[in-house]
């Protein structure tokens, strides 16, 4: 219980650095976001079904503030969340290629595949949109090692914290 | 294990589909209100901690500045109660001859400042939150403008709104259209967004004779942008759409970088 709510306040605290830092770090329209790159550490840590719950809940806060969509970011995450906790324990998520690979496979499918079917479903696709998209991408995945760090750092406390780790 | 994790995201999937096939119900506009008013006050927060620290950080070249900031401010205002005094003969001039034709007399506008709290990496042109709502009169279809250091100018309109925030539709959102008109010629046309910084002017009539750097202003027509508001200036040659009518790209008169504080024009 202490470690689902000490991680739904994890998810309102990336949101709100991410929303207070993004206009500083963005650059025409092109800019990381932090909490897709939480999802990965938190889910290739504790698996799918906690992949879900995380991708659901900091879906559920991008809807809330600012999606066009209400729902589709929560989806989107969601679907993300689990995809990456399916690959808990199959992978060596300590090595730095591997953050790089599946951090570039999720900012794929969210800037890309999401993308594409939400424009499909509003204003139809646009050329604009993907340049964006790709600068995006590159952006979020140059970012993956250092958050990558801070957030499995976050994870540590988290569950020190709740009493989860280990005590040896 | 496995199959346990799989019910939980299909659970929580098709709970996100419910939400986006009953996005525009009663129901979920009561959750979407209920999670603003329960997230809302910790953003309020941090942006509030931030804005303190901001002004604790100020030092002497900072004071030096404001200083001479000051001084070119204060002449400045005596410009513009000059002009201000102009504009209101002119204003009082204009509805006296508007009344004799029979027209509407053109009523002050009314502007609620606002803050910008959130802005979506992935919907940068689209839209963005705004920290106040229905308590200060802010609706559905008000106009918002932004002021950069030497302008003004149109930045969206509000689409929807919560009791202490309202969602603003950017005009570089491919959804948005806003009825202008050229500064110089007075050609009305239309300026629509591309989910990118720069704006297209769209049914221009052929030989329109536009110049790069014409101003474009809000022409007045529909019921959502009074008449005159700057919003941005021609940035490129015209050439013809897939219609009878050219198109030109524009420049914002507002960067989209530079939206921070806005104003909601309400009346």
């Amino acid at each position: 219980m202490i470690f689902a709510f000490l991680s739904g306040l994890t998810i309102l605290l990336i949101f709100i650095v991410q929303t207070l830092f993004v206009t500083y770090l963005s650059f025409r329209g092109i800019a990381p976001s932090f909490l897709l790159l939480a999802l990965l550490v938190f889910s290739l840590r504790y698996g799918g079904k906690y992949g879900a719950l995380f991708g659901f809940a900091s879906g559920m806060i991008l809807d809330v503030f600012t999606s066009k969509l209400f729902g589709f970011e929560a989806f989107v995450f969601t679907t993300l969340g689990y995809s990456c906790g399916l690959l808990n324990h199959r992978l060596d998520e300590s090595m730095i290629k591997v953050q790089y690979l599946v951090s570039l496979l999720m900012c794929f499918m969210y800037y890309f595949v999401a993308e594409t079917i939400l424009n499909l479903m509003s204003s139809g696709v646009s050329y604009s949109t993907y340049f964006r998209a790709a600068g995006s991408l590159v952006y979020t995945v140059l970012l993956t090692y250092p958050l990558y760090k801070i957030f499995n750092r976050m994870a540590e406390r988290i569950e020190i914290w709740s009493g989860k780790a280990n005590p040896v | 294990m496995r199959s346990n994790g799989f019910i939980t995201y299909l659970l929580l999937s098709a709970l996100s589909v419910l939400l986006i096939t009953l996005d525009l119900t009663d129901r979920v506009s009561a959750l979407k209100d209920f999670l603003h008013y329960v997230l809302f006050p910790s953003q309020q927060i941090a942006i509030k901690a931030v804005s303190e620290t901001k002004k604790l950080g100020g030092n002497l070249s900072d004071i030096v500045r404001v200083f001479e900031e000051n001084r070119e401010l204060k002449q400045r205002i005596e410009q513009l109660k000059y002009f201000e005094a102009q504009y209101k003969f002119l204003q009082k001039e204009n509805n006296d001859l508007r009344s004799v034709i029979g027209f509407a007399k053109n009523t002050e506008r009314k502007m609620v400042p606002a803050l910008v709290i959130s802005r979506d990496p992935s919907r940068w042109f689209s839209t963005i939150i705004i920290d106040r709502g229905l308590n200060d009169g802010i609706k559905p279809d008000m106009p918002v403008v932004a002021v950069s250091y030497k302008s003004i100018g149109l930045i969206g309109r509000t689409i929807e709104s919560g009791a202490d925030f309202s969602k603003v539709m950017l005009i570089t959102d491919p959804l948005s259209y806003v009825p202008v008109k050229i500064s110089r010629t007075g050609e009305t046309c239309i300026v629509s967004g591309r989910e990118r910084a720069e704006l297209v002017l769209d049914y221009l009539s052929p030989g329109s004779g536009l110049k790069i750097g014409d101003q474009v202003v809000t022409s007045g027509i529909g019921e959502v942008f009074p008449g005159g508001i700057p919003v941005g200036f021609i940035a490129g040659r015209t050439a013809q759409g897939k219609t009878y009518f050219f198109q030109a790209p524009m420049e914002p008169e507002i960067k989209s970088g530079n939206i921070h504080k806005v104003l909601v024009i309400t009346k």
